[in-house]
């Protein structure tokens, strides 16, 4: 246990002594954790939009269907929950393009720099941004939140660490598994608008975590409008990245 | 008032030529307001006053507008009879006046109209109507919004479970 909280603290010294001595363009994500937590829609979102990641040559077209997640910025690791909060929608691609394996480098806040080596695969979400609608006008989305493509981690090593985390279910501590996505920023077209990418290395890793049932219901507001999630479990977590380089090239 | 309605829509802010934008895969942004609510059963009531109150040219106008859509469960909240009286030709002013209170100049996504909360919106019928968010829900009026952002080629459509009323003139 002293172990694996050293070896927690010491990533997130490394993490932080590295985003201080890195470009400018590391150090601007509004949010550290976010708790992802599985959601039934009221009314499920079938939409087309046109996106562009770091790995697709062009914009293409996407068909999401959702959303399946919602995930909602949380405190952990000692570092309490950025203000304004994020949240943010899970849209699963339905006709994702078949991507080749690739190896990138990216340093997170969990698994710090001893080990930034991951494989990834498929394209499998596209995360937007969203507000929680509760009374009132509703806070902006954080500056600097981008939209991301959440692409498979093929074979990556279970972290086993016991994280003390401040989420929607309380205080408690979480244990951080395996990693199972990257998101990368992406940029997208929807009717007219366009979502830029602010922060090209701001990434996120998700990892498994104990899987713990919920039972909620909630509105957000995203790009598609208005909707009414159920959430059933808080199932991953995401953590905050910094994307140093593809191997793969 | 048909007039006065054809001067706003005139004055609405249109996007600059060139504007690359996204339509594929959306199903309705590529359909104009009237043409999206022709295509859905749950405002046949609303395409039927719509008709009778010659606003379908307006509405598939350049806009862009922003629609508060009645559905059809919103209609038969009115007391019995009064669809039918409003199609009338001789309720054609009124039926105007109770249609373009719900439109707002301009196209007025969820993420904006939420930003109005505890103010109020001009409509095109000249009157305001207010706009809440209380416990997770959007409602314009007495209306709550049960489906919003419905993207359309000349604005959008909000979907509301109530026909609102614009007060009578004394």
């Amino acid at each position: 246990m002293m172990n694996r909280s050293l070896r927690s603290f010491g990533a997130f010294c490394l993490l932080v002594g590295s985003l201080a001595s890195s470009p400018a363009s590391f150090a601007h994500s509004p949010v550290d954790f976010l708790e992802v937590i599985r959601v039934k829609p009221a009314q499920t979102i079938v939409h087309g939009v046109e996106t562009k990641s770091r790995y697709d040559s062009e914009r293409k077209e996407s068909s999401l269907e959702g959303p399946d997640y919602f995930s909602r910025g949380i405190g952990a690791m000692k570092r309490a929950v950025k203000i304004p909060r994020a949240y943010m929608n899970w849209f699963a691609i339905k006709d994702a393009t078949p991507q080749p394996k690739r190896e990138v480098d990216v340093l997170d806040m969990v698994r710090g720099a001893s080990s930034k080596r991951l494989q990834i695969g498929n394209a499998e979400f596209l995360i937007s941004p969203s507000q929680l609608l509760t009374s009132g006008v509703p806070d902006a989305v954080p500056e600097g939140l981008d939209i991301y493509t959440a692409y498979q981690i093929h074979d990556g090593g279970s972290v086993e660490l016991k994280l003390d985390i401040e989420s929607s279910l309380g205080k408690g501590k979480a244990t951080v598994g395996k990693p199972i996505y990257l998101c990368m920023p992406t940029e997208e077209w929807h009717h007219d608008e366009t979502f830029p990418v602010t922060h090209p290395n701001d990434c996120f890793v998700v990892y498994e975590i104990d899987e713990q049932p919920t039972t909620s219901t909630f509105s957000t507001i995203d790009q598609f409008g208005i909707n009414e999630l159920q959430a059933s479990s808080v199932k991953w977590i995401c953590v905050r990245a910094a994307f140093l380089r593809d191997k793969s090239k | 008032m048909k007039k006065a309605f054809l001067a706003l829509a005139a004055g609405f802010v249109v996007l600059a030529a060139g504007t690359q934008s996204a339509t594929a895969g959306c199903g309705t942004c590529d359909k104009t307001i009237v043409e999206n609510a022709v295509a859905s059963k749950d405002f046949a009531t609303l395409v039927a006053a719509v008709k009778a109150a010659g606003l379908v040219e307006t509405l598939s106008g350049k806009g862009p507008f922003t629609v508060f859509a009645p559905t059809e469960a919103a209609f038969a909240k009115l007391p019995k009879g009064t669809v039918a009286e409003l199609i009338k030709p001789e309720n054609k002013d009124k039926l105007i006046a109770i249609l373009t209170y719900h439109v707002v100049p301009g196209k007025v996504m969820a993420k904006d109209v939420v930003k109005l909360d505890g103010k109020k919106a001009k409509t095109v019928q000249g009157q305001s109507v207010g706009v809440k968010v209380k416990d997770g829900t959007v409602s314009i009026g007495k209306a709550k919004v049960v489906k919003a952002d419905i993207a359309c080629k000349n604005g959008v459509i909000h979907v509301i479970d109530t026909v609102l009323l614009p007060k009578e003139k004394k």
